[in-house]
């Protein structure tokens, strides 16, 4: 887990473009709520932006993460544009101002991707995602 | 006369394994630990330069060696330049060569896979779980 620099400021924000760009997150969304057939986007350090739809929300990427439990999210890309790859990992999954999760795992193909959702990410930090600056 | 003729052929035989050059196919074969499933692959990224320390492979990054752990079918040898691993694509990496390679960092107890030939000397190391596809190097 990373940790701010000393003297910097905490903010809610992710960026989600190069340029960079922040965006304010002022709501978290859970895994219960990110449902099978949900958009939602993302951006990676390598893919950059890029949005799909929830596939499962119940997925174990074992070959990934040691003894994963099925709490996983996965996200297609039906026009074949990237959504993982080396480098992604860590970076935010969102929908408009909502926090959705992090990046995790590159699915076997560059057009999904998998990642932690919301509540499982704060349970597994012991951490609560800032919805106000 | 007999075993003069059998010291005759050994003699031979030694002579075309020593006289070979780089890239013969009798360049001493060097294993490389592999991980077994190609399915999900952790996705961050790291960039360094290919070492070998004895019986390790690693990719010296920013904050050290890390012992690298390839994907399935995996294979290494050693030439004069040093040890050259080729992926089952082609892909090959040779030592002192800069490269950046998908995956996540690992140690042997949480790897997140069954490990084959992984050397004793290595398995106290931090580990790099290779991922099956590489994003290419900025120039």
């Amino acid at each position: 887990m990373m940790l701010p620099s000393p003297g910097a400021t905490v903010r809610n924000w992710v960026q989600d473009s190069f340029t960079p760009t922040a965006r304010s997150i002022t709501s978290r969304v859970f895994r219960v709520n990110q449902t099978v057939g949900s958009t939602v986007c993302h951006f990676g350090g390598s893919t950059g932006y890029g949005c799909g739809q929830i596939t499962t929300n119940t997925l174990a990427p074992t070959s990934c993460i040691s003894h994963a439990k099925p709490i996983y999210v996965q996200v297609h890309n039906a026009n074949g544009q990237d959504l993982s790859t080396g480098g992604d990992s860590g970076g935010p999954w969102f929908w408009l101002q909502q926090a959705w999760g992090l990046m995790n795992c590159y699915a076997g193909n560059q057009i999904d991707g998998i990642y932690t959702p919301e509540d499982e990410l704060e349970i597994s930090l012991n951490i609560t995602v800032m919805t106000a600056p | 006369m007999r075993s003069l003729g059998r010291v005759s052929v050994v003699l031979s035989c030694w002579l075309v394994t020593a006289c070979a050059g780089p890239g013969a196919s009798s360049t001493p074969s060097f294993e490389v630990p592999t991980y077994a499933d190609v399915g999900a692959a952790p996705a961050a990224l790291i960039t360094g330069t290919l070492e070998r320390d004895g019986a390790c492979v690693t990719v010296r990054g920013p904050s050290g060696p890390r012992v690298l752990v390839w994907p399935p079918g995996t294979t290494a040898r050693l030439d004069t330049a040093g040890v050259i691993v080729t992926e089952v694509d082609g892909s090959q990496y040779r030592e002192h060569g800069l490269y950046a390679f998908s995956g996540g960092e690992y140690t042997v107890a949480d790897f997140p896979q069954a490990i084959a030939g992984l050397a004793n000397g290595c398995r106290s190391s931090q580990l790099w779980y290779v991922g099956p596809e590489h994003p290419a190097l900025s120039p």
